[in-house]
């Protein structure tokens, strides 16, 4: 679980690639797609080579990244999908959106009718 | 080829089993004082071990020296660093080529194992501020 504001974004996301013991670093083929669970909560901006990302906040609430590749590197091959998903973003409202101010205009004194 | 002798240090080897050289005739001639006290003549005899074991070593070292001249010398002889071609009987040589189809015949029926990745892992980092 990371916790957010909309007044802040992750700059820098960075995507892994492991084989089956979780260690040893591995290729996909082609380029990882990012998403956003919920675009109207956090919007995802890939890299070229689709390795890392820009994570900007839209509005509060929870979403999660999901990146998807073929695992296949063999040229041809049937793919093989494999999806990562990121932990839980809760994104709260930040201070720069949040009113903190509230004026009352009384307009001119008027007799009563 | 370059022949890394230090001539410096043989030189410095050899005078010091020089300079070593008087001291001990001297405890030799001590020793063959025949009135010492024992205490003496062991202390005499230590001295004498001592340079006899010092002399063992700068010879040891000198030794290696040597040996140290004559690889590099065999290594020249040998022409390094060249080290050219073979010329061989013509019959032998198409032997041998004909074998170099075989090997890259064996030699592609091999190819790099693809490893499949297993895992997907997503570092969010540290937010920062909107710029």
């Amino acid at each position: 679980m990371a916790n957010i504001t909309t007044d802040q974004n992750f700059p820098s996301v960075v995507l892994s690639i492991f084989e089956k013991d979780g260690v040893t670093p591995a290729k996909v083929n082609g380029v990882p797609v990012w998403a956003s669970s919920d675009p109207t909560i956090i919007a995802v901006i890939p890299s070229a080579d689709g390795m890392s990302a820009v994570v900007n906040t839209v509005a509060p609430g929870t979403a999660r990244i999901t990146v998807s590749a073929d695992a296949d590197l063999a040229v041809g091959g049937t793919p093989i999908p494999i999806t990562g998903v990121s932990e839980d973003i809760i994104v709260a409202l930040g201070t720069s959106t949040i009113a903190a101010v509230m004026k009352l205009d009384l307009g001119t004194a008027a007799a009563k009718a | 080829m370059t022949i890394y002798q230090d001539a410096a240090l043989r030189a410095e080897m050899q005078a010091a089993i020089q300079a070593l050289v008087p001291g001990l005739r001297g405890l030799q001639e001590l020793a063959s004082i025949t009135t010492l006290s024992s205490s003496a003549r062991m202390a005499i005899t230590d001295q004498i071990d001592r340079r006899g074991r010092r002399t063992d070593l700068l010879k040891a070292v000198l030794s290696a020296l040597d040996a140290l001249d004559a690889a590099g010398a065999a290594l020249a002889v040998d022409g390094y660093p060249d080290m050219p071609k073979i010329q061989i009987f013509g019959p032998v040589f198409d032997e041998i080529q004909g074998h170099s189809g075989d090997i890259a015949t064996a030699v592609a029926l091999f190819e790099a194992e693809n490893i499949a990745a297993a895992k997907l892992s997503i570092s969010l980092g540290t937010p920062v501020g909107k710029l």
